[in-house]
């Protein structure tokens, strides 16, 4: 029973295309990165000993400001709280693995943590991620969310728990005004799909 | 009233488009750029209702949102929209409306008695007639709405699409006339964010009526230039036919959008109106003001209108009201009307209640020297005519009395011009207070609230110069309160010299005014003076008891036109001075909203989540009929073909108790504890101890609030020394982690335990009944399922169906059951390999019904159901799960008095003596086995209740007071259909009471 083949919550809304939508004739594309290994990582943030450790394993720096991310080939580090991250590997495919580059991070923060009031929690099955890309894609998140999406406000980088329309989703800026992610628990997804969709129907 | 369209005026009007429309049923042609009033007045239409309690003719009155009286049923169907507003409507190819208040015709003159019995119907008439007998008022009520007759509620689904959008900016300005640009202009020039909003269709608010030049454009030029200019910047939104409607807390403002209301029918696509949720640093209110009406006898004769509106529809669209004027006036702006007015042809007579004065403003000899008649120090009495006026008489004043000569003016139109109400309504919305300034005679804002200005006419700047400049000045303002470096803007600006109002609200005869011919104020209710004469006789003296009393501005308009003026009277009749008497609150909206605004994208399936589990399109292709469990879509049973859902659940419970059964619990909530303090916090939690509990063992549960009352349950797993994984119900899972969090957070922030939610990590599917281990044999080889190697209520981890999975050994059935979470990505697959392994088992899916059912046989309660936030441990038979020897959150409740009492509802079962009937849950349970006297005891009430296949018989749950030591009594349940059921309690556990099933 070696190929497991994994199901993201859109396997039957989006199967592997996107969507273009407009707002106000400006053009915005939704789409999905499925199957996103995630950890939440808790810890101090003053300890400089859990900062360093999650630095050396991850290869990202632990952001400590409210609000922001570090983005890299080797992830995103968000963060969440000021005691609460998540970690987001690279996109690993739809082939199940049961020993893969989560369980290795995982098993490396375990020990490089060691002995220090923490908690390291694989979360990745329980969201997707969305994509929300174009001239309108500020209009469009702003159809559902209450956040000032300007890129005066939100620059690349940036991260905010929020929810749109009824769904909560964590949002991350990879280009300002014109490209974001959306972290959405995966019983959520369906709704948040159909709703951007139709708020982004002409 | 003798309205036709003239050539070589119209500003908005484009003569080479021809519009087609039908009115009343009947065909008209306007143009585009028309508004549904502007064409129909060209057509030469003066009569457009009657008023809903006299029943009076009524014409047009404004040329804005203050419209009282020309109001129609606008299309049909799901497009209709009833009480729009003439002149609020742009016209478009094949528009129909009809007259909300034509019924049934509006040129039946006979039918318009009330007409003649005004003194019958006055102020109070409904609340005294209509008082007796009581239970009448719904039969009378159906004749008043329909004498009433304003328009229909659409009767079929409004098929058009809403949405909202929420925006920021540093500026917003409300208003897009020249005080609102001139504010948008200098604040956009900074480079901060403005947003413009105007209700009409175009910018320019009233500078086609303004007198003057601003650097040298007249005001309708520079209003061009000012909206190119504001166009080139890109943070810079203009909103057209945006009404801001909502001014909030914090600088929140709602603007409604209208998208395609003024497109023909079949031409509209997308959505039809946008809600924008504006967050904005600062506030610029720049929404002008609204002409007064004057108060004169019979003031609402078809042809009677606001002297600036018969200036706008001459010069927005080319329409002269009429060709013989009598401008009614106590101000100069009348005198502009007048100019204009004169200039394209009509016979124009201003009668002006302020005396011949050697200082006379520069329009009113403007006017007299272009051949305009002035008559001045004379007021208006009474107004004449039949279906429209023909003639108004004044009255030259003697001293501050109107008992001079009378004269009668024949006239086809008369213009009224009171002066002007500065449009404060948002400006009281953000929680201003009004003032009254005796300079200019009208309401003004008193202090701005934070982060706000009120700029040009709505602040009671009448001026061009002075407005120009305190606007500009306004906006540099509000973007420097922004953080941007911004300065004001000279003008170079000329305007004639202006001559001072004069108060004037109704013509001081002597005569009382009830009786004199009605002067209306608010023309919608038909509200007259001598109805505010009324209130006051009866002793209302508080405005807002007015107001209700006479239904003063609850019309459509919302007092827009007419409310100042019925302040005014009050204080006239009470003998105060208008500031004590008050002006009322101005709430939103400001204009009439649509429910689909407010409800945007969120109706019909996008209304609320439905949240599915990641075996959901299974669920479904078994043609599953689905519960809601919150938000969560949940199979409530698995029919086979011809299967009713008795049926199904009986079949799916006698599966799991002689077979296999395979459930979705995923949505059970699951939160991951870890840290060395995370099982003294678990302690804290749940009232039975848990320091001793050995890594790899469940546990069951209960949580109590701080009243000692159960708000959740469930198992909790000891993963490691310092990592738990707890399983809450599923309605509950937030309110858990919200609950554990609080106290960490505010109560214990010592403590170190982090607790993450992983609810939605895992995919739970619980496989039950006496072949379950033999299908998770099947598809797990690292684990020994053996009972020795494996018990009841442990834990361990494994590989199911090639996934890693974690597996408890816990059961909610009774039946020995394998509950085996899986990474939800891989639930689908892990889903479908247990229907394939479980075939041969005939492993049999169930739902949420057949779960009660169960659990119920077995007495399992369930949170939320057999509790209701008023129900112990002990009232629920379950005191050996408190702990004696620690302490746990909600304990010290449980030795209240009320909490320890004997009597309270406790949890037991009820058997049916015949054994037959399944009693209704909520069912109440008396004493006694007749039906005593109401109103009757009840002793408690059913809380669950099925048929059980399992012991053949219907089994119930129930709540009653002292039940656990009533065992054997005999109780009775009273149904709706009369009968009286008895019952005995019982132990509420009707299967396998030692638990020997799931020990295997």
């Amino acid at each position: 029973m070696s190929n497991v083949v994994l199901e993201s919550p859109l396997a039957a809304v989006i199967g592997l295309g996107q969507r273009v939508l407009s707002v106000d004739d400006a053009s915005v594309t939704l789409g999905e990165v499925p199957f996103v290994d995630m950890l939440n990582i808790r810890g101090d943030a003053a300890d400089a000993r859990f900062v360093n450790a999650v630095q050396r394993v991850t290869g990202l720096a632990l952001p400590v400001q409210a609000n922001t991310t570090t983005l890299g080939a080797a992830g995103q580090l968000l963060w969440l709280g000021p005691d609460e991250w998540v970690l987001k590997l690279p996109a690993a495919g739809s082939q199940y693995q049961s020993a893969g580059p989560l369980e290795a991070v995982e098993g490396a923060l375990r020990t490089a943590l060691a002995g220090q009031h923490v908690s390291v929690v694989p979360v990745g099955h329980g969201f997707t991620t969305l994509t929300v890309q174009g001239e309108g894609a500020c209009a469009l998140l702003a159809r559902g969310c209450p956040l000032d999406f300007h890129p005066r406000a939100f620059a690349a980088g940036a991260v905010a728990q929020t929810h749109v329309a009824k769904a909560g989703a964590t949002i991350v800026c990879l280009a300002a005004g014109s490209h974001f992610e959306l972290t959405v628990r995966r019983s959520f997804a369906d709704y948040l799909f159909r709703w951007l969709c139709e708020a982004g129907a002409a | 009233m003798s309205a036709s369209r003239i050539p070589a005026r119209g500003d908005r009007i484009d003569r080479s488009k021809p519009l087609q429309f039908q009115f009343n049923g009947r065909s008209f042609q306007g143009f585009a750029g028309d508004t549904l009033a502007s064409a129909l007045l060209a057509a030469g239409e003066s009569l457009f209702s009657r008023s809903w309690k006299y029943h009076r003719p009524r014409g047009l009155v404004t040329s804005g949102i203050e419209e009282p009286s020309a109001l129609v049923q606008l299309e049909s169907g799901s497009h209709t929209i009833p009480n729009a507003k003439m002149p609020e409507v742009e016209l478009y190819a094949q528009l129909q409306a009809e007259s909300v208040n034509g019924w049934p015709n509006l040129l039946s003159r006979l039918l318009s008695p009330n007409r003649w019995g005004t003194p019958l119907f006055p102020a109070g008439f409904y609340y005294k007639t209509f008082m007796w007998p009581a239970k009448a008022w719904m039969f009378y009520e159906r004749f008043i709405r329909k004498a009433g007759g304003l328009g229909s509620a659409p009767e079929v689904e409004d098929d058009a699409r809403y949405v909202h959008q929420n925006v920021h900016c540093d500026v917003l300005v409300a208003g897009g006339g020249v005080a609102g640009l001139a504010a948008a202009l200098s604040a956009a020039r900074s480079g901060a964010r403005v947003i413009l909003a105007e209700l009409g269709p175009v910018l320019g608010g009233s500078a086609h009526r303004i007198k003057g030049t601003i650097d040298g454009l007249s005001a309708s030029a520079w209003v061009q230039a000012a909206q190119a200019e504001l166009a080139s910047y890109p943070e810079v939104r203009i909103i057209q036919r945006g009404v801001v409607f909502g001014y909030h807390d914090h600088n929140f403002v709602t603007i409604r959008e209208s998208l395609n209301d003024h497109l023909p029918v079949a031409q509209r696509s997308g959505f039809r109106e946008r809600l924008w949720r504006v967050r904005a640093g600062q506030v610029v209110l720049a929404t002008g003001a609204h002409e007064r009406p004057m108060v004169f006898g019979n003031n609402d004769l078809p042809g009677v209108m606001l002297s600036s509106a018969m200036a706008d529809y001459l010069q927005l669209y080319g329409v002269l009201v009429g060709k013989n004027l009598v401008l009614l006036t106590n101000n100069d702006s009348a005198y502009a009307d007048a100019l204009a007015l004169k200039s394209a042809g009509a016979a124009v007579t201003v009668v002006d209640t302020r005396p011949e004065s050697p200082h006379l403003g520069s329009l009113v000899q403007e006017a007299k020297d272009a051949g305009v008649a002035v008559l001045r120090g004379h007021v208006p009495l009474q107004a004449d005519g039949s279906v429209a006026v023909s003639s108004v008489t004044v009255c030259q004043m003697v001293g501050d009395r109107a008992t001079g000569t009378r004269r009668v003016l024949p006239c086809d139109a008369v213009g009224m011009a009171g002066g002007w109400n500065p449009a404060i309504h948002l400006y009281s919305h953000s929680g201003g207070k009004a003032v009254w300034n005796d300079a200019t005679c009208s309401f003004q804002p008193g202090a701005p609230m934070a982060n706000q200005a009120s700029v040009g006419a709505c602040a009671a700047h009448f001026g061009l110069a002075q407005t120009l400049a305190q606007a500009s000045q306004a906006g540099a303002n509000a973007a420097t309160a922004s953080g941007f470096a911004a300065s004001a803007q000279s003008f170079n600006v000329t305007e004639p010299a202006q001559e001072p109002i004069a108060a004037f609200w109704i013509a001081e005869t002597g005569e009382p005014v009830s009786r004199r011919a009605k002067a209306f104020i608010d023309y919608q209710n038909d509200v007259g003076a001598s109805d505010i004469e009324l209130a006051v006789r009866e002793g209302f003296e508080s405005i807002e008891h007015i107001k209700r009393y006479t239904a003063m501005g609850f019309g459509t308009d919302q007092g827009k036109l007419g409310n100042i003026n019925g302040m005014a009277l009050a204080a006239r009749a009470l003998n105060k001075p208008i500031d004590k008497v008050g002006t009322t609150t101005f709430r939103p909206n400001y204009v009439p909203i649509s429910f689909g605004t407010f409800a945007g994208l969120e109706r019909g399936d996008l209304f609320d989540p439905a949240r599915h589990t990641s075996a959901h399109r299974h669920h479904v292709a078994s043609g599953a009929p689905f519960e809601d469990v919150g938000q969560w879509k949940r199979p409530w049973f698995f029919p086979k073909a011809g299967e009713d859902m008795h049926q199904a659940v009986n079949r799916e419970v006698l599966a799991v108790r002689n077979g296999v059964g395979i459930m979705d619990a995923s949505t059970l909530g699951k939160i991951d504890i870890q840290g060395p303090d995370a099982v003294k916090l678990l302690n804290w939690m749940y009232t039975n101890p848990w320091l001793k509990l050995e890594i790899g063992k469940a546990r069951y549960g209960l949580m109590l609030d701080e009243n000692g009352m159960v708000f959740d349950d469930g198992v909790t797993v000891r993963l490691a020394e310092d990592r738990f994984l707890m399983t809450t119900t599923t309605g509950g899972a937030a309110r858990v982690l919200g609950w554990m969090e609080r106290w960490v957070q505010t109560e214990w922030p010592d403590m170190k335990v982090f607790m993450t939610t992983v609810t939605e990590q895992w995919s739970t599917f619980a496989v039950v009944g006496p072949k379950s281990r033999a299908v998770v044999q099947k598809l797990c080889s690292d684990v020994d399922l053996s009972p020795e190697a494996f018990p009841f209520m442990s834990y361990r981890e494994g590989t199911v169906a090639g996934v890693k999975a974690r597996i408890m050994r816990i059961s909610f059935s009774g039946e020995l059951s394998f509950e085996i979470n899986v990474p939800s990505h891989t639930g689908a697959h892990v889903w479908r390999e247990l229907m394939t392994a479980g075939a041969e088992f005939d492993i049999t899916p169930y739902g949420t019904e057949t779960m009660h059912v169960l659990r119920a046989e077995k007495g399992y309660i369930i949170v939320g159901q057999e509790t209701d936030g008023s129900i112990t441990p002990y009232d629920l038979g379950m005191g050996a799960m408190v702990s004696k020897t620690k302490d746990f959150l909600g304990r010290r409740s449980l030795s209240r008095s009320d909490t320890v009492a004997s009597d309270r509802k406790q949890l037991v079962g009820l058997l049916t003596d015949d054994a037959v009937t399944v009693l209704p849950e909520g069912s109440q349970i008396t004493r006694s086995a007749t039906l005593p006297a109401l109103p009757v005891p009840m002793v408690g009430h059913v809380t669950s209740s099925y048929f059980s296949p399992t012991v053949q018989r219907p089994i119930a749950m129930a709540v009653v007071r002292g039940g656990l030591s009533r065992m054997g009594e005999k109780v009775y349940i009273p149904l709706v259909d009369g009968r009286i059921v008895a019952a005995t309690i019982c132990s509420p556990v009707f299967y396998d009471p030692e638990g020997k099933r799931h020990h295997v």
